[in-house]
């Protein structure tokens, strides 16, 4: 491998990751992940990642932007996380992704990321709701159905990365 | 958007023990079929196997290519388009093991012989492929999906209940069970691809699940007078437009690829298949009941008053 693909696939795992982590905002990141995808493989002659794969990660990513807006359609919706939930997402998923390595290895990078960035964000969330008076709170329940709705689309990206770095790992 | 009429109300909660009897012996089929099978059916992604990458010197097809190699049965194969379109390059990936590698690429040659003219392909390298998910990363996988149970029944149990908890799990393995159950009787084979399917009906389920917890929740807040049992059951009844749209909808995608993906994607599509209906099913007919069974056997501290 020549240093100059070496750089593109740093890139392109890069996105990938990045796809996973921006899901902690409530942003589409499976459709990231895919775009990103569909890019790799055109771009290296769909050998390593089929046509089989690609239609595979644009189900589960239509999935779980579907259930995922379905969950959230009930419930007040907030977009956007505060300053101090970016910077708490940041340094919880460098944490959770240097605690969880060791463990799982590459899925565990990828899984630690996630869920200490997504804890990292929630904490500052929670107690900055709870600092706001009662009118202003989004209140209980569309809090709780925001966050499955994160923890779900979370899992399905992952799920997503982790068959796309295996076929190319193989 | 209200599918079904407002005020209808099916007795689920009453059709439960029903449902319970159906699910175990669908779990006891499952277990005595991977039993009976000696574990699930691991193919080329788990197990290894060869490679051989055969050039065509005219445009052909998967589906040209399968035909003579079925008479010298390979076992199971994958047989793949190659870089581009125009190279008419194919790999045939198989599970047969290296101490044959000689003798394999002769037979496919000879096989492909039958059905191409001479000099129509050449065969240009023949190797043996390690699993693409060895043994060391399958116990990682196994602790991972432990691990994941264990936050799963964490996260719901702070956010709801621990029996909440608890029937989301059973209804999440029963739902794995079951699909690796159907794949174990139909002596499909198991790929990474499958993996992938059983995990989105893992999260798939557990949406549902929630959608319906969701609402008991809320229900048992407001309504007082009511016993558990009427809750739950009104809770599913009011969720059930929601969840026959979610899942008619997935079914009809789901359904689309099976029907009409072709053979590349077909065996994805039909675990998706078996673990949506099982995951519906399941969030109606196991994780909610499992609530009340729990209540029957320990009621919970925070007695409800009448």
């Amino acid at each position: 491998m020549s240093p100059f693909e070496i750089a593109w696939l740093t890139i392109f795992i890069l996105i990938l990751f990045a796809g996973v982590f921006s899901i902690i905002f409530s942003l589409p990141g499976t459709i990231l992940i895919v775009a990103d995808v569909i890019i790799y493989s055109w771009v290296t002659g769909f050998e390593k990642i089929g046509f089989k794969i690609i239609i595979i990660l644009v189900f589960i990513s239509l999935l779980a932007e579907t259930l995922d807006f379905l969950l959230g359609a009930s419930g007040a919706r907030r977009f956007g996380p505060s300053k101090k939930g970016v910077i708490a997402s940041l340094i919880g998923g460098i944490t959770g992704a240097v605690a969880l390595t060791p463990f799982l290895m590459g899925p565990g990078t990828i899984i630690g990321m996630f869920l200490g960035g997504f804890a990292g964000t929630f904490f500052v969330e929670y107690f900055n709701e709870k600092n706001l008076r009662p009118a202003f709170r989004t209140g209980y329940r569309s809090l709780l159905l925001r966050e499955s709705g994160v923890l779900l689309k979370g899992f399905f990206a992952i799920v997503m990365t982790i068959i796309t770095l295996s076929s190319i790992y193989s | 958007m209200e599918f079904i009429k407002h005020g209808i109300d099916f007795n689920f909660v009453g059709k439960m023990k029903i449902a319970f009897f159906i699910s175990l012996a669908l779990i006891v089929i499952s277990i005595l079929s991977l039993i009976i099978h000696k574990g699930p059916n691991l193919g080329i992604d788990f197990a290894g196997g060869t490679l051989v990458q055969i050039k065509f010197h005219e445009p052909t097809t998967v589906s040209n290519i399968r035909s003579p190699l079925k008479k010298i049965n390979l076992g199971n194969s994958v047989i793949q388009q190659f870089g581009y379109t125009v190279n008419n390059e194919f790999l045939v990936k198989t599970e047969k093991s290296s101490a044959e590698l000689k003798g394999l690429s002769d037979m496919i040659e000879e096989a492909l012989a039958t059905a191409y003219p001479e000099g129509a392909f050449e065969i240009r390298r023949v190797e043996v492929v390690g699993p693409k998910v060895g043994a060391d990363l399958r116990q990682k996988g196994m602790l991972a999906m432990l691990y994941a149970m264990i936050g799963i029944l964490i996260y719901i149990t702070w956010r709801f209940e621990f029996r909440y908890a608890v029937g989301a799990i059973i209804a999440l393995t029963h739902d794995v069970i079951i699909t690796i159950g159907i794949f174990s009787l139909l002596d499909k084979e198991f790929t990474l691809p499958i993996i992938a399917a059983l995990l989105t009906i893992i999260g798939y389920s557990l949406n549902d699940t929630i959608v319906v917890y969701d609402r008991v929740r809320e229900n048992s807040k407001s309504i007082k007078r009511q016993g558990l049992e009427q809750i739950v059951n009104s809770s599913i009844n009011q969720t059930l437009s929601r969840t026959i749209l979610t899942s008619g909808t997935t079914l009809l995608v789901v359904g689309a690829l099976f029907f009409l993906g072709g053979a590349v994607i077909h065996d994805f599509a039909f675990a998706l298949l078996v673990g949506i209906i099982t995951g519906t099913y399941s969030s109606i007919f196991i994780a909610s009941p499992t609530i009340l069974a729990w209540e029957s056997i320990k009621p919970s501290r925070k007695k409800r008053k009448r």
